[in-house]
């Protein structure tokens, strides 16, 4: 069964357009007998036109014998993407005589129609139903794998309601874990964000959408939870990375209790994706790291941050065979400045005895030229601090002095 | 003796131009964005678009047609011209 979505008012308006075209063709007349031929072409072309005038007054006649039939179709049905019309309070439904056409339809504009399908979409009646999901999945994939129709998804989605479809699909992943049932719906949810995140993350590095608008809703706008969970597949450039992972990590330590993942476990918090999502990349964990102030830094040392994840970001921030050592600069001065002033944090978080191999490569750069070379590192500019008491301190634990030593 | 182009071959060149313009500024071309996915969405919807699409091509056709015979009267009338009166 073929179906035909359509909306009243503007169906009229097409019906009237018809009208005005059977006037126009009425009233031309031929100019000269070298004109005859061309006037029955146009003629001719009017006429088959005109011809569907009636066939678009049965639509939305409802005639006891017509071929549309009025028809309540489910929103939520992925396979009917291309009828539907969220959002548009004059859409009707009718049975459609026509079996579905050869007519391709242009990948931009499918596109679309998912986008305002997804904006308008009541997620449990997808999420609770694998297959409705596996389909949604596949338009989505489909629509992010083409460049045009990925724009076009994105644009027609915008920045503010893809926060907002972002956020119920974290709500449904924070969720894991609750039943069996939760648990299954986060898993379909994460597909389809993941879908979405990586989708957007392809646009936003080809440019083809406005990165400023985009940047100010996740580091803004959306909950820091969702905003992890969209950083940790968007596979954005690095600087992007990081600065969008410190603007969450921020608005999170603002209202840590009080987002979407508070009831999730610690490690499926919105800083453990985010320091999974930085310690996977070493230049946006050195961006996210000189970013952070003291509140920032204050979280990250803070009992409640897991601290085998921060280990990861500091020492993957310090990776020597990634960039050189002025590149290591400015994060690391400041997370030891940091910690000079909040030594017990460190002790208490037990990130203490990583320090040595975080810090360790660096030494003659924070020290200063002590090794002998004849070209001499050049000193990091420390802000203030004494070298030796940015240092010494971390070399009080053994495996500190040790990891240092290496 | 001045001649001049044949007036009235000028005349009915302008006369098919003129027709080619009202045909290029036709109701007909109006129907595409008419008929978008923001009207109706389906198979029937899918056929009527194919349809006015025909029908475009069958007007630009006519159009060219008609430039073209305007183009051949223009000829024909500087080719053969009259004497000035």
């Amino acid at each position: 069964m073929s179906y035909l979505g359509y909306d009243r008012g503007r169906l009229l308006a097409l019906r009237r357009r018809l009208g005005d075209l059977a006037d126009e063709a009425a009233r031309l007349r031929v100019p000269d007998p070298l004109a005859a031929e061309a006037v029955r072409q146009y003629r001719d072309a009017a006429a088959a036109l005109t011809g569907w005038l009636g066939e678009l007054a049965a639509i939305d006649a409802c005639g006891f014998s017509s071929p549309f039939q009025p028809v309540a179709l489910d929103p939520a049905d992925p396979a009917l993407v291309d009828l539907l019309h969220p959002g548009d309070a004059a859409w009707a439904t009718v049975t459609d005589p026509r079996a579905v056409t050869a007519v391709t339809l242009d990948p931009a504009v499918h596109a679309r129609h998912v986008a305002e399908y997804v904006a308008a979409l009541d997620l449990s009646r997808v999420l609770g139903d694998a297959g409705r999901a596996s389909d949604l999945a596949r338009l989505l994939r489909a629509a992010t794998d083409d460049p045009a129709a990925r724009s076009a998804l994105l644009v027609a989605l915008g920045p503010d309601r893809f926060g907002v479809v972002i956020e119920d699909l974290a709500v449904r992943i924070a969720a894991r874990g609750a039943s069996g049932e939760a648990t299954a719906h986060a898993d379909r949810a994460a597909g389809l964000l993941q879908l979405l995140a990586a989708g957007m993350g392809a646009a936003r590095r080809a440019g083809t959408i406005d990165a400023t608008a985009w940047d100010a809703q996740l580091a803004e706008r959306t909950d820091p939870y969702g905003t992890a969970l969209v950083l940790q597949a968007a596979g954005l450039a690095a600087a992007d990375l990081g600065a969008l992972a410190a603007a969450a990590w921020r608005r999170w330590g603002q209202r840590a209790g009080d987002g979407l993942d508070e009831r999730a476990a610690t490690d499926q918090q919105a800083p453990a994706i985010l320091l999974a999502a930085l310690a996977a990349n070493p230049l946006a964990a050195r961006r996210a790291l000189e970013a952070f102030d003291d509140e920032d830094l204050g979280v990250l040392f803070g009992g409640s941050i897991d601290p085998t994840g921060v280990l990861a970001v500091l020492l993957a921030s310090a990776d020597p065979r990634i960039g050189g050592a002025d590149d290591i600069e400015r994060s690391m001065a400041n997370v030891l400045g940091f910690l000079v002033g909040h030594e017990e944090q460190a002790g208490a978080s037990g990130v203490l005895d990583g320090l040595g191999a975080y810090a360790g490569p660096y030494l003659e750069h924070l020290l200063g030229a002590c090794d002998g070379a004849s070209y001499p590192a050049r000193r990091w500019n420390l802000h203030g601090h004494e070298p030796t008491e940015l240092v010494g301190w971390i070399a009080r634990t053994e495996v500190a002095a040790a990891s240092l030593e290496s | 003796m001045t001649t001049t182009p044949d007036p009235d071959a000028l005349e009915r060149a302008r006369a098919l131009r003129s027709l080619a313009a009202r045909i290029d500024a036709s109701v007909l071309h109006d129907l595409v964005a008419a008929a978008g996915d923001d009207t109706w969405r389906g198979p029937t919807a899918d056929a009527f678009v194919a349809e006015v699409r025909w029908a475009e091509r069958r007007c630009d056709d006519a159009s060219a047609a008609l430039r073209a015979a305007a183009r051949g009267l223009e000829r024909a009338a500087a080719a053969h011209p009259i004497a000035a009166r």
